[in-house]
């Protein structure tokens, strides 16, 4: 790692910047995760016709869920982030962030595949529609609810670990430091 | 939201997909004469069909052969055919299927006419995950981690922020 202003953007990014940029991509992950949740909570609790299922945003925006585009391109923002900012996870918090990785990884091939599909006007499995190959067995918003769910908790897993206080002398970012003790000024006391 | 936008301006208007909805086979790869069918069960792309429509589907072919019309009855009743949107090579019915229907389709053309084998229409598959306790599970757990997710992320902007090296200020 080199010093000053000649380090790299990905080594700010996991270092100084990894505690500020972690949790701006967690809320991120979040909004998109309770975005499925809506969807799912509409069709199982609500029990409405699955067209009609568009998620909170959906509502207003149909086209949001009817692009092929937008939901490929939350999986792939989903993946760079998983990729840049993993360096600076240490011991288990790493290894269950790369379980998150992985997971993710496998999600956005499907959606790749979805994407090439809606492109080329070409479907797998002579379906009608894009479909992708675990899409044969498990239907789709079931699907999509259980990935995000499977990159979420060992995502999460991973934060937990990485933020104990215990890891502050393993960590080479700041994201396990003690808290900062505010007085009302709003200056460090 | 902005890249999505910015890549749906740039992708072709083919990107704009069927929507994350399936599509489930009833029947695939039935001889109607010179033809293969299979019969798809599709929500229409309105965001208001409340039952999934008949998609009759031209295997192999990549559109409808010239010629050829098709006829659906559900329960003894002659239902509306048109051309598919979702699909080049299918013909679709104008209003949804409900399950327990029993469904006749035929097939025309300037040689002759085929009866496929009259259909019912069999349930939707039942999850085989307890989606209900999952969801709620889910719910809880992700209310949960927005929390923490509120208070480590005031603080992290509350700490000092670390200079150019990286050190962060003594407290």
């Amino acid at each position: 790692m080199t010093t000053g202003t000649r380090r790299s953007f990905i080594d700010r990014l996991n270092t100084q910047w990894h505690e500020r940029a972690l949790w701006i991509y967690l809320t991120l992950v979040i909004l998109h995760w309770i975005e499925h949740l809506f969807q799912a909570a509409q069709i199982w609790i609500l029990g409405m016709p699955r067209p009609q299922a568009l998620g909170a945003l959906g509502y207003v925006f149909p086209w949001l869920v009817k692009s092929e585009v937008m939901h490929f391109t939350y999986a792939l923002l989903m993946f760079i982030g998983l990729v840049l900012l993993r360096p600076g996870f240490r011991g288990a918090a790493r290894t269950w962030w790369t379980a998150s990785l992985l997971i993710q990884t496998w999600h956005l091939f499907e959606h790749s595949l979805l994407q090439a599909q809606a492109i080329a006007g070409q479907n797998l499995f002579g379906s009608p529609v894009p479909t992708s190959i675990l899409q044969q067995a498990i239907p789709r918003p079931e699907l999509h609810l259980l990935y995000n769910l499977a990159v979420f908790v060992p995502m999460v897993v991973a934060m937990r670990l990485h933020t104990r206080p215990s890891q502050a002398p393993v960590n080479a970012c700041t994201c396990a430091d003690a808290p900062v003790r505010v007085n009302p000024t709003g200056l460090p006391a | 939201m902005a890249i999505a936008a910015a890549a749906m301006a740039v992708l072709p208007g083919s990107a704009l997909a069927h929507g994350d909805h399936d599509a489930r086979p009833l029947v695939r790869q039935v001889p109607a004469g010179p033809y293969t069918i299979s019969l798809w069960q599709v929500y229409a792309d309105s965001a208001t069909a409340m039952k999934p429509h008949l998609i009759v589907m031209f295997d192999g072919l990549g559109a409808v052969p010239p010629g050829v019309t098709v006829r659906v009855e559900a329960n003894g009743r002659s239902l509306a055919v048109g051309r598919s949107n979702t699909t080049a090579n299918g013909f679709e019915t104008a209003e949804g299927l409900d399950t327990g229907d029993v469904v006749a389709v035929s097939v025309v053309d300037t040689g002759g006419s085929w009866k496929l084998d009259p259909l019912v229409v069999p349930p939707p598959a039942t999850s085989l995950l307890p989606i209900e306790e999952l969801l709620y599970g889910s719910i809880f757990l992700t209310i949960g981690v927005a929390w923490w997710v509120v208070r480590r992320t005031a603080r992290a902007w509350r700490r000092p922020a670390p200079d150019v090296a990286g050190n962060v200020p003594a407290n």
